[in-house]
């Protein structure tokens, strides 16, 4: 399964699609309102009449519509889409600081004890932790994006790379607290 | 997705988990990560003579990653520096029968055990160059 924070480098822009500005700072009401106007535009029932190649290219039209509204709608995943239109799309194969890889491992270490031992007060430390650190980088993000200078940039993609680690670990602490629930 | 019988095998009794003292100076680590999964690989390699005389590894992630570097500790055990430097990941895919979505993790574990060999010659030049 592909994680859902890839963008593929094809997919066309999210926010051109949405007739929206390409900002970090856009409030959940004018994105919502402004994907429902489209989704209207390319509403099955508008194309009753149509032939099959028109309908089912509204289809087609009506699916990415949504894909860009998910990214849109979501702070990270907007945020990841705007660095794709600044070129500086996460790749697989980023240089990552060795001490940040140290700490996440030893996080995930220590999660993984909790979670084998059914320590359930420990995940639960661990998760509040880490979700401090994932709204300290979420808040972060709009002055970075507003001042937008390459050197902002960059600091948002690092702080984006770190959020991925974030929340990927916030993943494992769920699973790990479905488990003994 | 179906993992391949021998991703399975190797996620489910992976060879050489665990851990060599990375402060020690016939031990290398290599610490690596996809920031695309949220991966993080650790593998280590303790060097006696040239020759890679134990390898271990950690890896959070998904089960081709975890394969991927169990394989890879079982490879580089008995080569050489540069040997277990020169392999590519495309040996990992075509034993690990990976499919496309996967290569990265494949790569991971190339990208490990060169950082770990890199880091052995790293300490042995800093040791080298008290002596």
């Amino acid at each position: 399964m592909q994680p859902e924070t890839m963008i593929p480098a094809s997919a066309p822009d999210p926010f051109a699609m949405l007739g929206l500005p390409p900002r970090f700072d856009l409030d959940t009401a004018s994105i919502e309102a402004r994907f429902r106007e489209r989704s209207r535009e390319l509403h099955p029932d508008r194309f009753i009449g149509a032939p099959a190649a028109e309908r089912a290219q509204a289809m087609v039209r009506a699916r990415a519509l949504n894909d860009a509204y998910q990214v849109v709608r979501r702070p990270q995943r907007r945020a990841e889409a705007l660095l794709v239109r600044a070129g500086l799309a996460i790749g697989d194969h980023e240089r990552l600081d060795p001490a940040f890889l140290n700490e996440i491992l030893e996080l995930r270490e220590e999660l993984a004890e909790a979670r084998v031992a059914a320590r359930t007060d420990d995940v639960t430390r661990l998760q509040a932790t880490m979700q401090v650190r994932q709204r300290t980088i979420e808040h972060g993000l709009a002055p970075l994006f507003a001042a937008g200078d390459p050197a902002s940039l960059a600091h948002a993609k690092r702080d984006l790379i770190t959020l991925r680690y974030v929340m990927r670990y916030l993943e494992e602490c769920g699973a790990a607290l479905d488990e003994h629930e | 997705m179906a993992y391949s019988d021998k991703v399975i095998d190797h996620y489910e009794n992976p060879r050489n988990v665990g851990s060599l003292g990375k402060d020690e100076d016939d031990v290398g680590t290599g610490l690596v990560g996809a920031p695309a999964c949220g991966d993080v690989m650790k593998l280590q390699i303790r060097v006696k003579d040239g020759v890679i005389s134990d390898a271990k590894f950690k890896t959070f992630g998904c089960g081709s990653a975890i394969a991927s570097s169990s394989l890879a500790t079982e490879m580089i055990k008995g080569m050489t520096l540069d040997q277990a430097a020169s392999i590519r990941n495309t040996e990992i895919v075509q034993e690990l029968n990976l499919p496309p979505v996967k290569i990265h993790c494949s790569v991971l574990a190339e990208d490990a055990i060169k950082a770990a060999v890199d880091d052995y010659k790293k300490k042995q030049a800093a040791r080298d160059a008290q002596a």
